[in-house]
């Protein structure tokens, strides 16, 4: 059963620990940082929290580019794909996301033509087989997927495709780095020194 | 969409030069590597994969410590789930395995890659 299965999984757990506690100065107090919800959902699913030593502290990051998504941009999105000549697609991730009128996946409910979507390429290749249709890509990532947000663009130019659109939600993350590193104002605090972070768990993309 | 999962290029695109059929663990399917045109990889090299995209070569050792990674972190399902999903219907390719189970095992996919 997915997750039970995991929670089962005390050696690779103790074993983890273990290591950390060996790794972890007891002289030092460390700050880490995750960046997005999925590690942070990683965390308290093994437990990590309540198992690293007391000197090993864990902030929560920024957030990934769909958690911080404004509720705006998925609005102004299915907006767009009201008009009935538009293929919303989108990346499985975003179906949940809720808008001030409900979610992608409710949105489908509601007759609208919705497509999850596993690649950007897939996105442009529903614009090759419905050229009646005008499809439009719910582009979102960091930087590390942008790349191939562009290189489709760049497919559809090439190709001659005019249907294809890709209402661009990227974000990039070293600018949310770079302000959390500079602040002199974390945790609410006015002229606390800039937050002492000494790692942090960059996504894996 | 956050996981990067490691493959092996099985053969390359006979129509377009920048695809290429893409094994992960049994699983096969048509991977974009324009992102790495200045360096395409070949039949036998190992990438990193992302959203149907090719985003770097990798060793076969980071390959596998990859997979494990996934595996450890309970994201297998997540990325198998990915991999089945490129290429829509376009799934006609030869050779292609629906039933990856053995991809749960590190010891079989340790088998498969060496």
């Amino acid at each position: 059963m997915k997750f039970v299965d995991e929670f089962r999984e005390p050696e690779v757990i103790t074993k983890t620990a273990e290591e950390i506690r060996r790794l972890a100065d007891p002289k030092r107090h460390y700050r880490l940082m995750e960046v997005c919800g999925g590690h942070t959902h990683a965390i308290y699913r093994f437990g990590l929290k309540d198992i690293l030593p007391e000197n090993i502290e864990l902030i929560h990051g920024p957030g990934c580019p769909v958690c911080v998504l404004p509720m705006g941009r998925i609005d102004d999105g299915l907006s767009i794909a009201q008009n009935p000549n538009v293929i919303f697609a989108a990346f499985g991730d975003m179906m949940r996301v809720p808008g001030r009128q409900g979610s992608p996946l409710e949105h489908k409910a509601r007759g609208m033509d919705v497509r999850i979507v596993y690649s950007p390429s897939d996105a442009l290749k529903l614009a090759r087989t419905n050229p009646e249709k005008h499809v439009m890509f719910f582009a979102i990532g960091f930087e590390t997927t942008a790349p191939s947000t562009a290189l489709t663009i760049m497919r559809a130019k090439s190709e001659g495709l005019t249907n294809f659109s890709a209402f661009c939600n990227h974000v990039t993350i070293i600018p949310a780095i770079r302000a959390i590193l500079d602040s002199r104002h974390a945790s609410g605090r006015i002229h606390r020194p800039r937050p002492r972070l000494h790692g942090d768990r960059m996504p894996s993309l | 969409m956050c996981l990067a999962i490691p493959g092996q290029i099985v053969e390359m695109s006979s129509d377009q030069s920048t695809t290429a059929l893409i094994d992960v663990v049994g699983v096969r399917r048509k991977v974009d590597l324009g992102l790495l045109q200045d360096d395409l990889p070949k039949p036998g090299d190992w990438v990193l994969i992302h959203v149907g995209f090719a985003m770097s070569k990798i060793s076969e050792q980071d390959a596998i410590d990859q997979m494990n990674t996934l595996r450890a972190l309970g994201e297998i399902d997540g990325a198998m789930q990915e991999i089945e999903g490129y290429g829509l219907d376009d799934h006609d390719v030869d050779g292609i395995s629906d039933t990856a189970d053995d991809y749960r095992s590190p010891a079989a996919y340790k088998d498969r890659v060496s």
